[in-house]
C-alpha cells in the first residue's frame, strides 16, 4: 500500500536530520528551504513508484485470480471464509473487511467447519458441499437463515456451469456394543476409576474419539479400538456391532470405516445406542 | 457534497497534475484523477480538453482559491533550436562581435 506524500517526506526529513552529516549541515526549518523542497521532489517520486507498485500488484493479482483452476479446496476455503450478514464487493468473491474488528469478523463467519466432495446426483456431476456451525461447543447443522444465506453466497461466487448441493445435517447416528475386559485395581464394574476422579474414561474416550475426528472424516473401527485402548485400566476389548445411520434410514453395519454422510457422527442417544460391558479382566 | 466531479477545461500547458492542483489543491489525488478520466498520469493533454477534477478537502480550500483564475500550467515548452551558421545569424542578435 502506497504511503502519502507527507509520510514519505517525513521520513525522508527524519533521515537526513538524524544523518551525522548531512543533519549539522541542513538545519534550516524553512518550509521551502531547499533541502526541504528537494526531500518533497523525491517523496513525490517515491510516492508515484509506489502507487504504480500498487496498481501493478492489482492487476498482477487480478490476472492470477481470473486464470486460477478453482479446486474441491477452493471451494472449501470460500465456503469457510462465509460472512453472514455482509455483502459481497461488487463483481467480486470477496467481502470488504475495511472497520470491522477480528472480533466481528470471526462472529459472521459462522460456518465452522467444511467439507466438498465430487458426487455424482441424477446422473449429473455435483458438487456436494457440506457444512456445520458450532452450537454449544459441539458441531450442529446451520440453521435455516444462515444456511439460505450461505447457499445464495456459494451460488453466486462457483464457476459457471457447476452445480452445487448445499447440505448441513444433524449428526449422523452412532451405536456400539463393546466388551471391555477391565483392570479391577483401576476399574470397577461399571466403568468408573476405583479412586473416584472419572466415573465413565471409556465412555468419555469414546466422545472424545468422534468430537476430534476431522470433519468427514473416516470413522475407522481400527481408531475407536486404539482409542479405548489408551483408557487406564484397559486390558482386552471386543467391539461386538457399530451400526451407523444417516437421515431417515436405518442403522446399518460399519465392518472397516464409514464416512459420516453429515461430516460428523455422534452417539446420539448414549443411553440406549452405546453399550459398555465391562468385564473384570483375570489372568 | 456533489456527487458528479468538477469538470475543468485544460489550458495550454497544463498537465494532469497542473489540474489535480487546480482542482483539489494538492497532488496527492493524481492517481484518482488519472483512473477518473480513463487516461495515465504523464498523458499530454489538449488545450480546451475537458476533465474531470476532484473534491478538495476542507484544508485544501485556500489553495484552490489561490488558482482560481491562474491556473497553474506547468508543461515544458518545446525547445525551439535555431539552426546557426551563415544565412542564419543575424548581428546584434545571436552573432555578436566583440
Amino acid at each position: 500500500m502506497a504511503r502519502s506524500i507527507s509520510d514519505i517526506q517525513a521520513a525522508l526529513l527524519t533521515q537526513v536530520q538524524n544523518d551525522p552529516v548531512l543533519g549539522p549541515q541542513l538545519t534550516s526549518t524553512s518550509r521551502v528551504a531547499l533541502w526541504r523542497l528537494w526531500c518533497y521532489v523525491i517523496a513525490v517520486c517515491q510516492w508515484t513508484l509506489e502507487n504504480l507498485y500498487d496498481i501493478f500488484v492489482a492487476l498482477v493479482n487480478s490476472i492470477v485470480a481470473n486464470m486460477k483452476p478453482h479446486t474441491l479446496q477452493w471451494y472449501r476455503n470460500k465456503a469457510l471464509a462465509f460472512q453472514f450478514g455482509y455483502p459481497l464487493v461488487t463483481d467480486s468473491d470477496t467481502y470488504d473487511n475495511t472497520g470491522l474488528s477480528d472480533d466481528q469478523i470471526a462472529a459472521s463467519q459462522v460456518i465452522t467447519y467444511a467439507a466438498v466432495i465430487e458426487t455424482i446426483l441424477n446422473n449429473r456431476r455435483v458438487l456436494r458441499v457440506k457444512v456445520a456451525t458450532m452450537i454449544n461447543g459441539d458441531l450442529g447443522p446451520v440453521p435455516a437463515d444462515q444456511l439460505a444465506a450461505f447457499t445464495a453466497y456459494m451460488e453466486a461466487i462457483k464457476d459457471a456451469g457447476v452445480s452445487l448441493q448445499i447440505t448441513t445435517a444433524n449428526p449422523d447416528g452412532l451405536k456400539l456394543s463393546v466388551d471391555f475386559y477391565y483392570d479391577p485395581l483401576i476399574l470397577n464394574s461399571t466403568g468408573g476409576r476405583n479412586d473416584g476422579t472419572d466415573t465413565q474414561p471409556t465412555q468419555s474416550a469414546i466422545d472424545t474419539f468422534l468430537k476430534n475426528l476431522p470433519f468427514n472424516g473416516i470413522f475407522s473401527i481400527n481408531q475407536l479400538d486404539n482409542a479405548i485402548q489408551a483408557v487406564q485400566g484397559y486390558k482386552d476389548l471386543r467391539i461386538n456391532y457399530a451400526l451407523a445411520q444417516y437421515g431417515a434410514l436405518p442403522y446399518t453395519s460399519v465392518n472397516v470405516m464409514y464416512i459420516p454422510d453429515a461430516g460428523y457422527l455422534r452417539i446420539l442417544n448414549p443411553a440406549t445406542d452405546l453399550t459398555l460391558n465391562f468385564i473384570p479382566y483375570s489372568e | 457534497m456533489p456527487t458528479t466531479n468538477p469538470t475543468y477545461t485544460v489550458f495550454p500547458l497544463q498537465t494532469l497534475l497542473d489540474v489535480c492542483l487546480e482542482s483539489a489543491g494538492k497532488i496527492d489525488g493524481l492517481f484518482d484523477c488519472a483512473t477518473l478520466n480513463g487516461i495515465g498520469i504523464t498523458d499530454d493533454l489538449t488545450p480546451g480538453q475537458l476533465i474531470l477534477g476532484l473534491f478538495p478537502a476542507p484544508e485544501d480550500l485556500s489553495v484552490v482559491a489561490l488558482f482560481v483564475g491562474h491556473p497553474p500550467a506547468s508543461a515544458s515548452t518545446v525547445e525551439q533550436v535555431l539552426p546557426g551558421g551563415i544565412g542564419y545569424m543575424q548581428l546584434h542578435n545571436n552573432f555578436k562581435v566583440s
